[in-house]
């Protein structure tokens, strides 16, 4: 009995993992391809086109890489900083209109960004935002905060008020209590958060095109036109660069953080 | 160290009143236990006196100076809580350490004063494990050692027993008693276990419902307590209704004469252990039946009807009574407290 038990979620585990990993095959496979016609199952010529071309300085699309990920660590940072102190009023203290605000801060994902979007284009034209870095950073957050604080509320809301208070108790001042104390306690909230937020905002096409106006480039935007092309090779290739980026920095940061806190599995006690 | 007097406190959440007038004083070095059922304030109070709450009126003396804008931090009273609130990312030996790093301690004082402590709470084998690699009395043990290592004046302790299994509560609290009698720190202790406040406090403040309904020391709290309610948190008792007059009390057992001066109708708290019960014997006033039993080890508890009354009695195994059983009682008059009946 254990053992068709064991063999089933085994099978189980396998579809999943071939279902999520299938598509990322197909990618791999057709940013070699040079020619694969209609009826064949395989693709009739391979090349290596699109990499050429990645790399080729023409392209620039190394700067536009290194410029995208510098954009949405800016934006990870700052959503941070302000997720922090929010997600904790949100998940220790007790005032009225918390429900009211924990749904709120959800609106981004509830409205449509290109509802919004057209407004903030204007008031951004107005104090000179457009066209700046600085100016999709801000826009960028919109849809990025509600991850960062819900996420963050939640690890807040497991962790408490107690450890902190001990702290305090033993002589540690407000800050020093949050920086012994609560920060490393909410690393495991933090690392999900960052890595969420930095996802959403690396993929992010619609607003930085609209407030960047052209002049601020991401790797999403650089990828659009092949995909809408239908220049099938290119896409993959940039798809692949962009799933595989994404990859490397999530491990990079999990890394880290494993290494300054010795996350012991303490956080679900 | 500190003598702590708190002076007409007030708390309310939400518009409940948690304390409504607290009052009571702490001598130097004593140990004090605030005893109560749950949800009557005794948490709060503590919290207040450590400066993590604010009361909204009264005062919190330390040694005749009033403390309420000295933040948590410059206290000096520190609170080990219920559930230890070890720090899981750090090891013994940091946790210890943890509030002398706060005080900017240098590093080899402070590695002196915490291989002192892990002596003093017998875990110097433990000091480079992490919290979660350790059982729930040496968890204990380093939480009063973190309290200890910065010497506080003032310490507190919110139930800090009640998540350890009998016999290790029994080695803790001797442990504890021993050491806050070593070291003279004024301490207060919170429970709702009244057999652990009678024996390791100097002084027991019963709370009920946000008030301190009695202050004194173990002995005279259990033998004549203030008030019914007291009585009634400190365990069962007996109530029976009579009157006095001149010294003699009737009631429909007969008359006795007492020593109170107390006056017309009262009711007399009998605690069961002082009902004294023997084989049927007609020339004693008080007969009844035996209708329940109950076997506790040491003790046997048993309830008696007599004049369609409930008598709980409270017995050593020297003699023991079946259930149906017709028996004899006698009532240590002298240990009886009366109270005025509309109380």
């Amino acid at each position: 009995m254990k053992r068709i038990k064991k063999s089933g979620y085994t099978l189980l585990m396998n579809t999943i993992i071939f279902i999520l990993g299938f598509p990322l095959i197909v990618l791999v496979i057709w940013s070699f391809t040079k020619r694969w016609p209609w009826p064949c199952m395989f693709p009739k010529a391979f090349g290596i086109r699109s990499f050429q071309y990645m790399i080729s300085p023409g392209s620039n699309t190394l700067q536009v890489l290194i410029g995208s990920i510098w954009l949405s660590i800016v934006v990870t940072l700052i959503t941070l900083l302000i997720s922090i102190p929010a997600a904790r009023a949100l998940g220790i203290y007790h005032f009225k209109g918390k429900k009211l605000f924990k749904m709120a801060i959800l609106a981004p994902i509830i409205v449509p960004p290109v509802a919004t979007g057209m407004g903030i284009h204007v008031a951004f034209i107005k104090m000179g935002l457009v066209n700046t870095f600085m100016g999709v950073v801000l826009v960028h957050l919109i849809p990025c905060l509600p991850y960062g604080v819900r996420i963050l509320t939640n690890t807040f809301e497991i962790t408490g008020k107690s450890m902190e208070m001990q702290a305090k108790v033993l002589g540690a001042s407000g800050l020093q209590a949050f920086f012994y104390i609560t920060l490393p306690l909410i690393a495991p909230g933090l690392m999900a958060a960052s890595s969420l937020v930095f996802i959403v905002s690396f993929s992010q096409y619609f607003l930085t095109f609209l407030i960047g106006g052209g002049n601020v480039i991401t790797f999403s935007m650089m990828m659009f036109p092949y995909i809408q092309s239908g220049d099938r090779m290119m896409a993959s290739a940039y798809s692949l660069v962009f799933v595989l980026t994404i990859f490397v920095l999530l491990i990079v940061m999990e890394k880290i953080v494993k290494r300054y806190y010795k996350t012991h599995n303490h956080f679900y006690i | 160290m500190f003598e702590i007097e708190i002076k007409h406190v007030l708390k309310s959440f939400d518009n409940k009143k948690v304390l409504k007038d607290i009052n009571f004083s702490v001598k130097e070095g004593e140990m004090i236990t605030l005893l109560g059922p749950s949800g009557c304030g005794k948490s709060t109070t503590l919290k207040i006196i450590a400066g993590l709450l604010m009361p909204e009126q009264g005062d919190v003396l330390f040694n005749g100076r009033s403390v309420l804008n000295i933040p948590v931090a410059k206290r000096g009273a520190v609170i080990v809580f219920q559930e230890y609130l070890l720090f899981p990312h750090m090891t013994v030996e940091d946790n210890i350490g943890f509030g002398l790093k706060m005080a900017k301690m240098p590093k080899n004082k402070r590695a002196e004063r915490v291989k002192k402590m892990l002596q003093l709470v017998q875990l110097e084998a433990c000091s480079k494990k992490l919290p979660d690699e350790l059982s729930g009395g040496q968890k204990q043990r380093v939480a009063i050692a973190r309290a200890l290592a910065i010497e506080p004046q003032v310490l507190l302790l919110d139930e800090p027993f009640s998540n350890l299994d009998i016999r290790l509560r029994e080695t803790m609290r001797s442990f504890i008693c021993e050491l806050q009698k070593k070291l003279k720190i004024t301490t207060i202790l919170v429970t709702h276990d009244k057999e652990e406040a009678l024996m390791v406090s100097d002084r027991i403040a019963v709370m009920l419902d946000g008030e301190i309904a009695q202050y004194s020391v173990p002995m005279e709290l259990y033998e004549t307590p203030i008030s019914p309610r007291v009585a009634d948190f400190l365990g069962e008792k007996n109530y029976i209704c009579g009157n006095i007059d001149n010294g003699v009390f009737y009631c429909c057992f007969g008359k006795y004469k007492v020593h109170t001066n107390k006056q017309e109708e009262v009711k007399a708290m009998i605690k069961p252990e002082d009902v004294e019960m023997m084989p049927l014997d007609h020339k004693r006033a008080i007969q009844g039946r035996v209708k329940q039993k109950r076997y506790t080890g040491d003790r046997m508890h048993y309830i008696i009807i007599s004049k369609e009354m409930e008598i709980k009695c409270i017995t050593t195994l020297k003699s023991v009574f079946e259930i149906g059983e017709e028996v004899s009682l006698d009532i240590l008059w002298d240990k009886v407290v009366f109270y005025q009946k509309n109380k």
